[in-house]
């Protein structure tokens, strides 16, 4: 048609499916579109590739003798069930802390006892409650910790399920649900803690040393020492009811207060006299300043 | 695409956990799935077992999928095929026996015989060619995937694709015009 020569090109035969497909370069195309045009044996191979494209495309789908069955996943499943006994187990702790009989809980000094004693009074009144150890990390009185702990598991197990299940939604939920179990746990554990015992006008110079100190020595904001509580005691001698060992004291009833702070988890228990002067107290034994 | 918006859906559905949304993208792409591995093995019931194995894999890594689900599909697939026709070429199963007549298309009865028949021939013709080739037809010309995408499938080089579509071509339509003859 165009009077050249019918040149073939196996180079630019080899082509001939990429231009098809529309996978050449534009000048490849340019290339391929000018030898096509004086090449009657390629675009008779071009028209039949293309027949056999088409005849490929045209294949139908087939289904599968037998349908797809997808198994569960394990992974999912594993985290499921490990959420459900979280739950299960925090249920159990949460259950087994209600029905187990609690200690009784300690009585604070009513403020009729914060009196001055009486000079015949021959030793310190109530003293019940066991010393904690400075280093220990003792656990605050009142918390109930399987009832924490089992709401904690409770709750972000339910959350870890929810999360599985329902995906980013569920994990929204759960950790809404989370946050207010720890609110409410936090609320339900440490509510009756936060309000201190009352301190008689006499006493406040001696608690708010107290607080001081703990706080010096902790490194505290004095803020965050709580009075746990505050009994009058009158002490035997003047050693306030904790002897430094090789130490004399003069033999004379000495009355004060037995002054508990708490800063963190831990209790920590000052014996003080009314004049200001005061002791950490542990194990019976004065801690150095 | 509102279907392709409606199975990116389904996909995120799927990821967060939905098996409901998972088995729709089952029951859209099993066919097409199912079709490749036939082609790729020549053979329905290891096809089917690979199929099988691609969904499940699938399944259980559904988190880790990116992009088009059914070049993902495809890419688990081939690698199942593989290592089926490994194992079929050791056992010397390859290509025994004719596959059963695909099920006729709707229409007029003599143009369903003859689209079937012709159907038949082009299946046969491409199972005449070297494995390479009938993928790579397959993917191209059956599937519609571009020359970058069959290079992501199956791990070979643009112009090994390339090359592969054209002998692949040129081998189907000296099988169908032998049978023409």
């Amino acid at each position: 048609m165009t009077g050249k020569p019918d040149l073939h090109d196996p180079d630019l035969e080899a082509l001939l499916s990429a231009y098809l497909d529309g996978e050449l370069s534009a000048k490849e195309r340019q290339t391929v579109e000018l030898h096509l045009a004086s090449c009657n044996r390629c675009r008779e191979l071009l028209a039949d590739l293309e027949r056999v494209k088409y005849l490929v495309a045209a294949l139908p789908l087939e289904s599968p003798p037998r349908p797809v069955i997808l198994p569960r996943r394990p992974v999912r499943r594993l985290v499921e069930l490990a959420a459900l006994a979280a739950v299960l187990a925090g249920l159990f702790l949460i259950g087994a802390d209600a029905l187990l009989p609690q200690p009784a809980p300690q009585p604070m000094t009513p403020a009729a006892q914060l009196a001055p004693a009486q000079p015949s009074g021959s030793a310190e009144r109530t003293v019940t409650r066991p010393q904690p150890a400075l280093s220990s990390g003792s656990q605050p009185t009142g918390v109930r910790v399987p009832a924490l702990i089992g709401a904690g598991l409770a709750v972000s197990g339910t959350a870890a399920f929810l999360a599985v299940r329902f995906g980013r939604v569920g994990l929204l939920l759960g950790l809404v649900g989370l946050a207010g179990g720890l609110l409410g746990g936090c609320a339900g554990t440490g509510g009756g803690q936060s309000a201190e015992p009352p301190v008689p006008p006499e006493a406040e110079r001696i608690v708010a040393a107290v607080r001081a100190d703990a706080a010096r020595r902790l490194g505290q904001d004095p803020a965050r020492v709580r009075v746990v509580s505050l009994e009058a005691v009158d002490w035997p001698d003047t050693s306030l009811g904790c002897p430094e060992q090789g130490k004399f004291y003069a033999q004379v009833i000495t009355p004060g207060y037995r002054v508990v702070v708490r800063a963190g988890n831990t209790d920590y228990e000052y014996h003080t006299d009314r004049a200001g002067n005061f002791v950490l107290c542990i194990r019976g034994q004065p801690s150095a300043r | 695409m509102g279907a392709v918006d409606s199975y990116q859906l389904l996909l995120e559905r799927a990821k967060r956990g939905d098996a409901a949304a998972f088995e729709r993208l089952v029951a859209e792409y099993q066919p097409a799935v199912f079709t490749f591995c036939r082609h790729v093995l020549n053979d329905p019931d290891e096809a089917a077992d690979a199929t099988q194995e691609a969904f499940v894999a699938a399944w259980l890594k559904i988190g880790s999928i990116r992009g088009d689900l059914r070049a993902w599909l495809f890419k688990v697939a081939l690698n199942r095929c593989r290592d089926r026709l490994r194992r079929l070429t050791a056992a010397r199963r390859i290509g025994s026996g004719d596959p059963p007549e695909p099920p006729a298309p709707d229409g007029h009865p003599e143009e369903a015989l003859l689209a079937a028949e012709r159907q038949e021939l082009v299946r046969r013709a491409l199972r005449e060619l070297e494995p390479d080739q009938r993928l790579a037809v397959v993917l191209a010309d059956l599937f519609g995937y571009a020359y970058t995408e069959i290079a992501a499938i199956t791990g070979w080089p643009l112009g090994t694709v390339r090359s592969r579509i054209h002998r692949g071509r040129l081998g189907l339509r000296a099988a169908l015009l032998k049978r023409r003859e």
